[in-house]
């Protein structure tokens, strides 16, 4: 049986385009030449598909199932794997690249060139510089900012790579040119910079290496990191595996003598 | 091995490093000294450096600790155990 798209009659959308079957274009919405649309993808009211930047214009594609909620703006260039579900006023810029499963909060900014793995959890309010490279499973919480310019305004440009399993907690800032390893835990408010170790806890306003995931618990329940110890909701069955490799490879991580005295 | 009076001494420099009372009573509870999960944390690892060992977390007791005697209780059977 044939599923027709439902594109509303005051969405504009491009001839260009090409678009899948069941598809909603929200009211006010405008989806450009060169926009590829998966099947079941929905555009929310008054999103941007495919925006020019710089006036240069490269095609951009929405992988099968994505959600696009109201008010974000996908730039050209962009390529976003199965699944995607953005929240509201989301922008993602030209050439960032996003494997599947992707989860973005309301009012996030993902800066252009990045490239982005798969079953990323992004909160709102997170802030990504351009040219940041971001593994599977990464968590980055409410306005966490990931930053790429050392003496700003300027030129330099030293962005941000943060490994498989990384957790970025609430309001912690990554300084230009950060590396934070597989399963690293960054807390509340730190300032992150320099290399972190796999599996490392960071604190504090000069990120200080302070621990290792395997020693976080919380007393009340006895829940013990690195979080995939506990936690797989969202996540479909076939990608256990690949978590208990990463929960391996956290725990396999050794490097005490950088946590001696509990500062590095 | 490592003694319970040791074990509350590096729990009271993590404390006092903070700028908070070092604890003498047992009986009070975690949260009223501000000792937090990732103060618990960094006692595990001074624990793990002084006894050479890691010690293993078993969430069930974890689960009751609440006091700062839970705690030292805790740490003295894991570092026994270790």
């Amino acid at each position: 049986m044939t599923k027709w798209n439902h594109l509303f009659a005051d969405a504009f959308v491009s001839a260009e385009a090409e678009i899948g079957v069941s598809v909603e274009v929200g009211p006010g919405a405008v989806v450009h030449s060169g926009v590829r649309l998966g099947d079941h993808v929905q555009v929310g009211p008054h999103c941007v598909i495919g925006q020019d930047s710089q006036g240069k214009s490269d095609s951009t594609t929405i992988g099968a199932g994505a959600i696009i909620r109201s008010h974000s703006v996908v730039y050209s260039g962009v390529v976003l794997g199965p699944q995607l579900e953005t929240g509201h006023h989301v922008v993602i810029r030209d050439g960032t690249i996003a494997g599947e499963n992707l989860r973005i909060g309301n009012f996030s900014d993902i800066e252009g060139q990045c490239s982005i793995g798969d079953y990323c959890r992004f909160h709102g309010y997170v802030h990504i510089g351009r040219g940041s490279t971001i593994g599977d499973f990464v968590w980055l919480y409410s306005l966490v900012t990931v930053t790429n310019d050392p003496l700003p305004p300027s030129e330099i440009f030293e962005p941000v790579s943060i490994d498989h399993g990384a957790v970025v907690c609430v309001g912690a800032t990554i300084m230009p040119g950060t590396h934070i390893g597989i399963g690293a835990f960054v807390c509340a408010g730190t300032i992150a910079r320099g290399e972190i170790p796999t599996g490392a806890v960071v604190a504090g306003p000069d990120g200080s290496v302070v621990n290792h995931v395997k020693r976080l618990v919380h007393l009340g329940t006895g829940l013990q990191h690195p979080w995939m110890n506990h936690f797989r909701r969202g996540f479909p069955e076939d990608c256990n595996e690949r978590l208990e490799a990463l929960r391996r490879e956290i725990l396999a991580s050794c490097v005490e003598d950088d946590f001696l005295g509990g500062r590095r | 091995m490592i003694s319970r009076v040791e074990i509350r001494e590096l729990m009271n420099a993590i404390l006092v490093r903070q700028g908070k009372n070092p604890v003498d009573d047992e009986q009070v509870t975690l949260r009223d000294i501000g000792f937090r999960s990732l103060d618990f944390s960094e006692l595990a690892l001074r624990v793990e450096k002084r006894i050479g060992r890691e010690l293993i977390f078993d969430a069930s007791i974890l689960r009751g600790i609440t006091s700062v005697a839970d705690a030292l209780d805790f740490f003295e059977e894991a570092s026994r155990r270790a």
